[in-house]
């Protein structure tokens, strides 16, 4: 009797088992309070009314005061401004690795959210994205929108995504610090250098880019550097395969990239001890004229300072160009937005999306979250700064001028949102000529191969052209 | 029939193992085996065989020998660092009967904290000169120039390691310890009676007797040391220069950066294979043992 028992145990466990196996849909769970907009409920469950369909969309682990901004200005912004669906908003802390894994199995949230255009492309390949050309026609995303952004974000000359906020690289400077020494904000690549001489010797940190947290940081003196010294026209050959990376304008700014790197222009050895936070900490504390880093620079500024006098005394200013008169900016954004393919609601898939394509839009959620939510719209540039304060002011500032410069086709390339995945991986490994590992030839030796197996995956995405 | 079932009832308790064992065990193992021979990008619905070409792209790559290498560092560092604290510290506890339990404990501190928690601790604490351990040595005596040994292009992979066994010493002190107290009392008191001193105890009666644990707990080490990825990737991400890459970090980048599903799974069935080896001498060893 015992066996028998023991066999009925073993057949309720297996059977068990087998339940546990059963698919359920992806987006059943009840995310553990990490959900907001939509109390939990499924897709297609109808609200009060019974009218409303929800939307869902993942995003990375924010903080609170982020997650206030993203409840305020998204979710319920959205929700009041129609009466159709209602936005829910997943925080996930690896949203990126979740977003493969669910779009791999066929599953995955309405909204998708990726690192940017680049990582588009490759999920488009496949129709995993929907295609958004309807949409684009539909609400007029294309006057919209900068040029340059919408160019990126298309693929074939399709649209499959839209930015999140810029995120071009530029100088981050201590106010007090110039005015003290004297010094005034480089207007020109010689003044910037020789103010970091001057630094260095007065027993500051010329400049300072933090890589402790994260290698992949490696990608911000890359890109400034590329746009800043072998310029927007060579780096626009290389994406495009008109020229190969290993090329001299290349070469030149590679060269540079170690001479900043040796010299310590981004903080010398430290480079590999400080985060982002840290050297915001550092530049308002007045231990560095300068630090480097792209327009969400604002929001680790926000994070550390001490007082709102830290944070009027933070200057951003465009990174002037070795070998032009006017700077470039990198183009670069934080985030994308796409569609997924397997979307039950694409229409109000892209109502979010429109919504969020607007100068209020990102105006609003910039003044409680600056740094990430500068959509490149093209009408950015008519947003009233004055109407904002502190951060959040210059914030709105800053993105104004880079979306004036955009508007002139004065740009440049970010690693991160424009190199196809290998090349991107293979440029990250600037360390490797800052250790004396590689030759710069052999680094863009490097490059090159991994630009061909990009090309070959059909891994590219569209390139805008600048302005040369 | 319930002679016939009582006769097959181990089969009936056999199988959710096995059921769990094929389903997260065999068939990935089997799915990525293939993976490996294509080159799947992890999302297309196609993967287009090519044979042993990730592999032979592998073994050009330098990164992977630096990884491999590391690897091989990582495995002699933890067969010899912990394994001899884990030992040492295990022999002095042995007959310190009433402190031992406390001991074990704060010992075992490490062992359970999570590895982000060590490895913050490590990272912004001990191995930082600018807010850390070694900034106060540094400001302590002004002529030292202390530098974070993680980017250190000789010492990087040591350094990491460093992390983990300090983490993990004291899981292989409590394990020998255990093992310890399974000697034969009378086999001790017998080589003390005859005089033997602590070195000829060891070696003679100790060593012989927990012969067994400390081989599996080597060819543990054998397989987690290619199984290396939480402390690397959360101190270096591989990083500076690829000086601390091991083959589990370098996996992933393929796979999650690069999206090259089959070369990462190339890579995953080498750090396999490594295991397998290191399983099979375990189970040769196993079997001489009984023989004799």
């Amino acid at each position: 009797m015992k066996k028998l028992m023991s066999v009925l145990l073993c057949l309720v466990i297996v059977l068990s088992l087998l339940a546990g196996c059963s698919k359920t849909p992806p987006d059943s769970g009840k995310p553990d309070g990490n959900t907001t907009g939509a109390d939990g409920a499924g897709n297609d469950a109808p609200d009060a009314s019974g009218e409303r369909k929800t939307i869902t969309m993942w995003f990375w682990g924010a903080s609170d005061y982020q997650r206030e901004a993203m409840d305020q200005y998204l979710i319920e912004g959205f929700n009041s401004s129609q009466d159709q669906y209602t936005l829910s908003v997943e925080y996930r802390a690896s949203v990126d690795n979740d977003i493969a894994v669910a779009l791999s199995g066929g599953a995955g949230p309405d909204i998708v959210y990726g690192s940017g255009p680049a990582f588009v492309a490759g999920y488009a390949a496949e129709g995993l994205f929907l295609n958004l050309d309807s949409y684009s026609q539909q609400y007029g995303w294309k006057d919209r929108l900068v040029g340059a952004y919408y160019d990126l974000c298309s693929i074939d000359g399709s649209l499959y995504s839209i930015p999140g906020g810029m995120s071009n690289y530029g100088i981050f400077y201590n106010i007090r610090v110039l005015e003290k020494n004297n010094w005034s904000v480089p207007a020109s690549y010689e003044d910037l250098t020789s103010i970091m001489d001057q630094a260095s010797a007065a027993g500051m940190y010329s400049g300072l880019i933090g890589a402790k947290d994260w290698r992949y940081t490696n990608e911000w003196p890359v890109s400034m550097l590329l746009t800043s010294v072998a310029g927007p026209e060579a780096v626009y050959k290389c994406l495009t395969g008109e020229q190969k990376w290993n090329s001299p304008q290349i070469v030149e700014a590679v060269e540079e990239m170690k001479v900043w790197y040796d010299k310590g222009y981004m903080g010398g050895d430290d480079y590999w001890n400080l985060d982002a936070n840290e050297i915001f900490s550092l530049l308002m504390a007045g231990e560095t004229p300068f630090a480097f880093a792209p327009l969400n620079g604002f929001q680790w500024a926000k994070n550390v300072a001490l007082s709102e006098e830290d944070l009027a005394n933070v200057g951003f200013a465009l990174l002037p160009s070795k070998n032009s008169a006017s700077p470039a900016v990198s183009l670069g954004a934080v985030c994308s937005f796409s569609i997924n393919a397997r979307s039950e609601h694409p229409d109000g898939a892209a109502a979010v999306l429109d919504y969020m394509l607007t100068a209020d839009f990102a105006a609003g959620m910039s003044s409680q979250w600056p740094g990430y939510w500068g959509i490149p719209v093209a009408d950015f540039a008519g947003v009233d700064a004055s109407g904002y304060e502190g951060t959040s002011r210059q914030y709105i500032e800053a993105c104004s001028n880079v979306v004036d410069a955009l508007n002139a086709g004065n740009f440049g390339f970010g690693a991160s949102t424009c190199f196809p995945a290998s090349t991107y991986e293979a440029c990250i490994d600037i360390d490797t000529v800052w250790y004396g590992e590689k030759t710069p030839a052999e680094y863009l030796d490097a490059m090159d191969a991994a630009y061909a197996s990009d090309a070959a995956s059909g891994a590219i995405a569209s390139i805008p052209k600048p302005a040369f | 029939m319930i002679k016939q079932l009582k006769k097959h009832a181990y089969l009936a308790l056999l199988l959710p193992s096995l059921l769990i064992s094929v389903s997260i065990v065999v068939i990935p193992g089997i799915q990525t085996v293939y993976s490996s021979l294509t080159d799947w990008n992890g999302f297309a619905a196609k993967k287009t065989f090519i044979g042993l070409q990730n592999y032979a792209r592998l073994f050009q790559d330098p990164y992977f020998r630096i990884a491999l290498k590391n690897n091989l560092i990582w495995m002699l560092l933890f067969l010899t660092v912990p394994v001899a604290m884990g030992m040492a510290m295990a022999l002095l506890l042995l007959h310190r009967r009433r402190s031992r339990n406390l001991l074990q404990m704060i010992f075992l501190i490490p062992y359970v904290l999570a590895p982000v928690v060590t490895a913050m601790i490590f990272k912004n604490i001990i191995y930082s000169p600018t807010s850390g351990f070694l900034h106060f040595l540094n400001e302590l005596n002004q002529g030292l120039s202390l530098k974070n040994p993680l980017t250190n292009k000789d010492f990087g992979i040591i350094a990491v390691a460093a992390v983990d066994m300090w983490h993990f010493w004291s899981y292989l002190m409590i394990i020998y310890l255990a093992a310890l107290r399974q000697t034969p009392q009378d086999q001790v008191e017998a080589a003390q009676l005859d005089g033997a001193s602590f070195p000829q105890l060891f070696r003679h009666v100790y060593l012989p007797n927990i012969k067994p644990t400390a081989a599996l707990m080597s060819i543990m080490i054998v397989i987690f040391s290619f199984l290396a990825f939480d402390y690397v990737n959360l101190l270096t991400q591989g990083g500076p220069a690829h000086y601390t890459e091991v083959l589990a970090t370098l996996a992933y980048t393929k796979a999650f950066s690069e999206r090259r599903i089959g070369m990462a799974s190339a890579i995953s069935v080498v750090m396999s294979a490594f295991g397998l080896i290191a399983s099979i001498l375990y189970t040769r060893l196993t079997i001489r043992e009984e023989r004799d």
